[in-house]
């Protein structure tokens, strides 16, 4: 019997392996594995401007081979996932049936999860934000270290230091692009007035590698992130499951879709069924680790301990975006030279109350023009023309609020005849629907302040963000749906959660780093537990 | 054959209309085959005759495209005319022949001014023009 079963080869579920297996534990991973055999081959390592004028293949890659990269209608999420990256979202839909009035939701199937097609936002939690999960910034911050040395990040000691702890491994910042820079140095004009009034702005913390590391890297400003991994600098966290792949006491099973778990008086029981033959397999282990992704996780412990119709929180950050003209480019020219990730992040401290809201600016062009066409009341002909002046002049900003329980936010487990479906309401109070409008104004003013000059406010909806959380809180005590402080459900003896599902709220902050420092935390007491 | 009743040379015609109209010159035949191609798998459903009527009116007198086209994204964004012109927009901007078509341009200044100014200008030139034209040929399918 192996140590430890591990379910999902996402963010969680790769750094809670990758302790286990340096502290001498057998791991053996099922993961359902998902990926892009066609597209990201095609893809040449050049830059975006110069790959367009010359590679005559481009319009597979761009535009897909049926065509699945030309969206039609408002913008929607998942708006980023190109046709290499589409393979994410592949057979989730079918496999985990969702019914969800007014949430978008997606779940991933892919070898690398939701992560293998992450933008890379590197946002520790301070200790404020981690006091309800019962655990202290003391505790995790040897883990955020660990995983900012396996993933590598980059970033600079800047006027966002008092909100992102900072580790020592990190490597310096990306060089920002011109559109950035003129943001930047406005900022540094106002600081002092801007940061009385509770605005702070610093380079983009990125899980990016500025040079050489474990084998990847360093980031050669393609421009080319929403498309390929070229060289592998972006983080993905199949790169960790690659150098687990080369330890003798790490198993991967994949092409196997996971339906249940049941205790044992031993261990843990898990039952499969192969993804593409249908044969059921069962593999059992002193202990198992889910990391199958918030919503995937919930349908898995909701059905593995029979709980229909029984409610689970739920929450996910409210997201929107806002496309800004930066005045401070009418008068200048952008270089080719970049990279597509954020520039830039912002914080805003919201007067008279404990709230802030984060935001990332952005540089738009290499998801193409046509894409911002189909936005404009204009002919496409005007569109084209007028968007190949202006695009060098946008920035975007993109916003994430915090999230809390509430009444409205949940999910549950319906039964079917087929399978059974994971039902999702989400309804925030009107409180916090106009909190959230009233704080989005407050940055929207900031940004105006910085010479951004705002052209229209975008909603892609409830679920947007794809922060899903919350679902099996970790807290000092709790019901049989909760963890406890080390991740373990309070259900079981022996099932521990490594993902989104312990989080008993969201700050505003992006959850993906953080899930990877709390499995690297239960993957480290799990180990010493087995030992 | 009468193009009337030929569906794979309407969508080659179609082709080389739109693809004129969004970057001022003919597309080549590969780009044509690609929008034939994108034509049977984005568009397999019948649409209503009203926006058929405004397809067919644009493919037959081109000089109408940019009107009808200006005049749909103000009342009919959704529209199949603006659906077909962004699908020849995206084949368009995916192939190196029309990449600069498409890539940003670095002007600053006066210089983007004026453009911004005229391309403005232009813009509800046309829409003026093609709102009545797009009401006139959707209501004659009626």
């Amino acid at each position: 019997m192996t140590d430890v079963v591990v379910v999902g080869s996402g963010p969680g579920g790769v750094n809670a392996s990758a302790a286990l297996v340096a502290a001498g534990r057998r791991v053996l991973m099922l993961d359902y594995g998902n990926v892009d055999p066609v597209y990201a081959p095609l893809i040449p390592h050049r830059p975006f401007s110069e790959l367009r004028r010359g590679d005559t293949a481009q319009h597979r890659y761009l535009l897909g081979d049926h065509f699945e990269g030309i969206p039609f209608g408002p913008v929607r999420v998942g708006a980023q996932l190109t046709p290499p990256r589409m393979h994410i979202l592949r057979d989730a839909p079918e496999r985990i049936p969702v019914d969800a009035d007014g949430f978008q939701v997606s779940m991933s199937l892919a070898r690398g999860g939701l992560g293998a097609g992450w933008s890379a936002g590197v946002f520790p939690f301070t200790d404020d934000e981690l006091r309800d999960t019962s655990i202290g910034l003391a505790e995790l911050k040897r883990h955020y270290d660990a995983v900012v040395e396996r993933i590598g990040v980059c970033g600079e000691r800047d006027d966002l230091e008092p909100f992102f702890p900072s580790s020592p491994s990190m490597m310096p910042a990306l060089d920002l692009d011109t559109n950035a820079e003129t943001v930047y140095a406005r900022y540094q004009r106002k600081r002092a007035a801007l940061n009385a009034d509770g605005f702070f702005l610093g380079r983009a913390r990125l899980a990016v590698c500025t040079r050489q590391h474990r084998g990847r890297g360093p980031e050669a400003y393609l421009d080319l992130s929403y498309w390929a991994d070229m060289d592998r600098s972006v983080y993905r966290p199949q790169w960790t499951l690659d150098e687990l792949l080369r330890d003798p006491g790490f198993t991967y099973v994949n092409r196997c879709f996971v339906q249940r778990f049941e205790e044992t008086a031993d261990g843990v029981r898990v039952h499969v069924v192969h993804a593409d033959s249908g044969t059921a397999e069962i593999h059992e282990g002193r202990a198992l680790v889910l990391a199958a992704g918030t919503l995937g996780t919930a349908w898995l412990v909701l059905r593995s301990l029979g709980l229909h119709d029984a409610r689970v929180p739920l929450l996910c950050n409210p997201y929107s975006y806002v496309p800004t003209l930066n005045t401070a480019m009418l008068f200048r020219a952008a270089t080719d030279r970049r990279c597509s990730l954020a520039q830039l992040t912002a914080i805003v401290r919201i007067p008279d109350t404990s709230r802030i809201v984060q935001a990332q600016i952005f540089s738009y062009r290499s998801l193409l023009t046509f894409k911002l066409m189909k936005e404009l009341p204009l002919g496409y002909r005007e569109s084209r023309a007028l968007l190949r002046l202006m695009m060098p002049k946008f920035a975007i900003l993109g916003m994430h609020h915090e999230d809390r329980p509430g009444p409205g936010k949940y999910c549950l487990l319906r039964r079917d005849a087929a399978t059974d479906r994971l039902e999702v309401s989400y309804k925030p109070t009107d409180e916090e629907t106009a909190a959230h409008l009233a704080d989005e104004r407050r940055v929207v003013g900031f940004v105006r302040r910085l010479g951004c000059v705002p052209l229209k406010t975008i909603r892609p909806g409830h679920g947007a963000s794809l922060h899903y959380a919350g679902t099996f809180p970790m807290a000092a005590a709790g019901g049989e749906l909760t963890c406890d402080r080390d991740s373990r459900l309070r259900a079981t003896r022996a099932v521990y959660l490594a993902d989104g599902s312990v989080f008993p709220w969201l700050s505003p902050k992006g959850l993906t780093f953080n899930i990877m420092a709390n499995a690297d935390r239960v993957g480290t007491l799990l180990a010493a537990r087995l030992a | 054959m009468n193009a009337a009743v030929d569906p794979e040379r309407d969508l080659e015609d179609e082709a080389r209309v739109f693809g004129r109209y969004l970057v001022g010159r003919p597309p080549s035949a590969a780009i044509v085959a690609r929008y034939v191609a994108a034509s049977r798998t984005l568009f397999a459903e019948v649409s209503p005759p009203g926006e058929r009527a405004v397809v067919t009116f644009a493919r037959r007198r081109p000089w109408s495209v940019g009107m009808l086209d200006a005049a749909a994204g103000l009342v009919r964004p959704g529209s199949l005319l603006r659906g077909k012109l962004l699908v020849m927009g995206a084949i368009l901007e995916a192939s190196p022949e029309c990449a600069e078509d498409f890539l940003p341009r670095n002007a600053a200044g006066v210089a983007f001014l004026v453009s911004v100014a005229l391309l403005g200008t232009l813009a509800v030139l046309r829409a003026v023009i093609g709102i009545p034209l797009h009401a006139a040929v959707a209501r004659s399918a009626a």
